[in-house]
């Protein structure tokens, strides 16, 4: 398998740069043949990374231990999941997983883009740089298929920390969302290379930053769960250097899902969104720079090497170019309309771009701090949570109070009347909760703040999906019928507003588990209990077993809330003997109130086991928020129309009524 | 066996990249009709938006009058352009 892998990859590299040669002359010679050539590069550098990644499979299964990659991340007695997990569980693999990823994004954008000829040529040409720049570290300096003479019996297995199926499902998420951004940042170069700055490049690539932007939020999600369920200290984000790594995009391709709105609408901010999608584009590559360079220490930078400072090179060269390119096309970029009313949705959608870009440069900085620090004075000084929560929590409020005004205000100006009939009942109905909150007593300010602002932008999706299906109503509609028609004929903007509700759902999770999470430990002899909370809990004993490779020992302790039992739970510790690595297996009792935490953390000879037990409110809803946000995302990339219908052309230019226009009119 | 069949695959992929490289032809030019038709659409959103906005109250209708005027004006521009295409030879 050896062989046929550092074959594939080799090809690979000869016709990546084989598209990207052939795909430059044939733009520049104008030659069609040439360019047709390129699209079939496409193709046969798909077929050749899917050849390597099928070979590198099998070398895994095959347990092919002369491969060295194969013997570091797996050994006999790992199971099937985890030996298939392997692929991506180190850091050649992870890259050919993302090459692989590129592939299959790379055949689809430009199959997509075949009504559009003369965005393709150039479109392929910038893919093939990225397919260029990854097949020549495949083929070289990160090569999976290195061989290991002679091959070990056993191998070294994969890093017990990822042995966990979050783990499992977290980079091939992420690397969905990083490497999707691929496709927008071709459509945006081709288009400055090309000079159609119309919304042409913006209508090909909106669907695809959502896309990305799902993924990397499913991925930021899966990467939080199995910080939650596998590190032991029962928290979820920590502003560790590799998840700001995926956080920076995110922030930035939120910003651009809005922004564009602005251009879409209102012809503004046109230089804004190129350069916005640009440094998205750029974060992911810095992101890879982080995780892979070791230049920060990270929890999850678990595969370290010299290749990230080829990303930082790559990265230069790609922000170099593609900004030089900006720059010949400012004057393209004009607005065409201004701001008229600083109280309108383009001046909220303004401030929500501000907002999300200074989180962006926030996280940046620090991220960047300890390296900056360290070249500077030798020493890395590390910013830590303190700094990231002080200045990020002001601006996520600013950002959700932002999230409940906008789609209530009207484009161009609103008038004080709009205002008053707009948010009366979703600010009373926040200060209520407050207020009900408070004398219920509920003493975190910033908790309350967060629920409060919580219940005003549900109250205001509320107001606006039933004012929506009243009008529907009054036609004769009955409800159900109503509701439906209403978020089946405005998809995207309804599918929006089901994200901004996954959103709160998250925000519910996080200010409750943040706020009022509790923790407590004891050293129990068997028989003895203790109390966490309004849960009782009572340690049965200690067990010891023993499975292929790990050493297990088992805490049995038995829970009750209040007088009602409610089972039995088993935390245990792992000692994986090929690795000389312990682990927690925590247990978590989830509800939507809240979620019990029992750590086996240490244990002596006599018998004694010390019991640690977090009570985090509300985390459950953190969960959800990431499955309501995926809702809202495929409701808001169905296309509008199913059908696109070609109008007479007559009917059109006399500006007829909607209903007259092939796309119906009603709302 | 293995190193006969990867050269078997190198010579098909070779032949298959370079066959059309040879032929020299134009190349593609977007059809106006489709940027047209993109704008139409989304010409047609935007007022099916408007219309929405207006029948839940967030726009006056003065505003809503002006704001569709305009949004016609572009609809029926683009339709005028859509026509004298489809007139086009």
């Amino acid at each position: 398998m050896g062989e046929i892998g550092r074959y594939a990859l080799l090809a690979a590299a000869i016709v990546a740069l084989y598209g990207l040669v052939v795909s430059v002359l044939g733009l520049r010679w104008r030659h069609g043949g040439l360019l047709e050539s390129a699209r079939r590069a496409v193709t046969v550098w798909a077929l050749l990374i899917a050849l390597a990644s099928a070979a590198l499979f099998a070398a895994f299964l095959g347990r092919d231990f002369s491969v060295r990659f194969v013997a570091g991340a797996s050994e006999t007695t790992q199971s099937l999941f985890y030996t298939v997990a392997a692929f991506w569980g180190g850091h050649d693999g992870a890259l050919l997983l993302w090459a692989l990823i590129l592939a299959g994004y790379m055949v689809a954008g430009v199959r997509g883009l075949r009504d559009y000829p003369d965005l393709q040529g150039p479109a392929v040409a910038t893919l093939f740089v990225i397919a260029a720049f990854f097949s020549l570290l495949l083929a070289s300096a990160s090569n999976p298929f290195v061989p290991l003479i002679p091959p070990p019996p056993d191998g070294q297995g994969l890093n017990p920390l990822l042995r966990n199926p979050w783990m499992a499902a977290h980079p091939p998420t992420l690397y969905l969302g990083f490497v999707g951004m691929s496709v927008p940042f071709a459509l945006v170069v081709a288009a400055l290379v090309t000079g159609r700055l119309d919304d042409t490049w913006i209508l090909l690539s909106r669907r695809w930053v959502i896309l990305a932007w799902l993924f990397l939020t499913l991925g930021l999600l899966f990467g939080a769960k199995w910080s939650y369920v596998v590190l032991g200290w029962g928290g979820y984000w920590a502003w560790d250097p590799v998840e700001n790594a995926a956080f920076m995009p995110w922030l930035t391709a939120t910003a651009w899902l809005h922004s564009i709105q602005i251009q879409e609408r209102r012809g503004m901010l046109a230089t804004w969104n190129v350069a916005l999608l640009l440094i998205t584009f750029g974060l992911t590559i810095f992101g890879t720079f982080l995780v892979r360079s070791g230049v920060l220490s990270s929890i999850h930078a678990f595969a370290q090497s010299p290749i990230g400072y080829f990303f930082l090179a790559f990265l230069a060269v790609l922000l170099v170019g593609s900004f030089a390119l900006l720059a010949w096309r400012w004057d393209l970029l004009h607005s065409r309309g201004t701001v008229e009313s600083v109280i309108s949705r383009e001046t909220a959608f303004l401030a929500n771009n501000l907002l999300f870009v200074s989180a962006a440069v926030v996280v940046f900085l620090g991220t960047i701090f300890p390296a900056i620090t360290e070249a500077t004075s030798g020493v890395k000084i590390n910013v830590g949570p303190g700094y990231f929560n002080m200045v990020m929590v002001p601006i996520a409020v600013g950002i959700l109070l932002l999230m409940g005004i906008g789609p209530l205000l009207p484009w161009r100006k609103a008038t004080p009347e709009q205002l008053a009939r707009n948010f009366t009942w979703p600010a009373a109905a926040a200060v209520l909760v407050a207020a009900g909150l408070a004398a219920g007593g509920v003493r975190s300010t910033g908790a309350l703040l967060v629920f409060a602002l919580v219940v005003f932008v549900g109250a205001t999706i509320a107001l606006e999906a039933a004012r929506g299906t009243a009008v529907r109503t009054r036609r004769g509609e009955p409800l159900p019928v109503a509701v439906w028609r209403l978020l089946a004929r405005n998809r995207r903007r309804y599918g929006g507003y089901t994200v901004h509700l996954g959103i709160l759902l998250m925000l519910v999770g996080i200010a409750g588990s943040s706020a009022f999470a509790t923790q407590s430990q004891a050293l129990l002899r068997p028989g003895e209990r203790f109390t966490a909370g309004r849960y009782t809990l009572e340690f049965i004993g200690l067990s010891g077993r023993e499975e292929p490779g790990i050493d297990i020992t088992t805490a049995t302790v038995r829970v009750w809330a209040g007088a009602r039992f409610l089972g039995t739970v088993r935390p245990e510790r792992l000692f994986y003997r090929t690795q000389e690595q312990p682990m927690h297996h925590v247990t978590i009792r989830s509800s939507p109130r809240e979620d019990l935490y029992v750590i086996l953390s240490e244990w002596e000879p006599d018998g004694r086991a010390m019991i640690r037990v977090l009570i985090h409110p509300l985390v459950l809803w953190l969960w959800a928020g990431g499955f309501v946000i995926a809702l809202g995302v495929v409701l808001a990339v169905l296309p509008e129309t199913w059908r696109r219908p070609v109008p007479h052309p007559a009917t059109a230019a006399r500006g007829l009524p909607l209903s007259a226009q092939g796309t119906s009119g009603a709302p | 066996m293995i190193e006969a069949l990867l050269l078997l695959l190198s010579v098909t992929a070779a032949a298959y990249l370079l066959a059309p490289a040879f032929r020299r032809g134009p190349i593609g030019r977007t059809d106006p009709r489709t940027a047209l038709e993109n704008a139409r659409v989304a010409a047609v959103q935007s007022l099916r938006d408007l219309e929405l906005d207006w029948q839940t109250g967030k726009l006056s209708d003065e505003d809503y009058r002006a704001q569709r005027a305009t949004l016609e004006a572009e609809l029926a521009a683009v339709g005028r352009r859509l026509a004298a295409l489809a007139e086009e030879p």
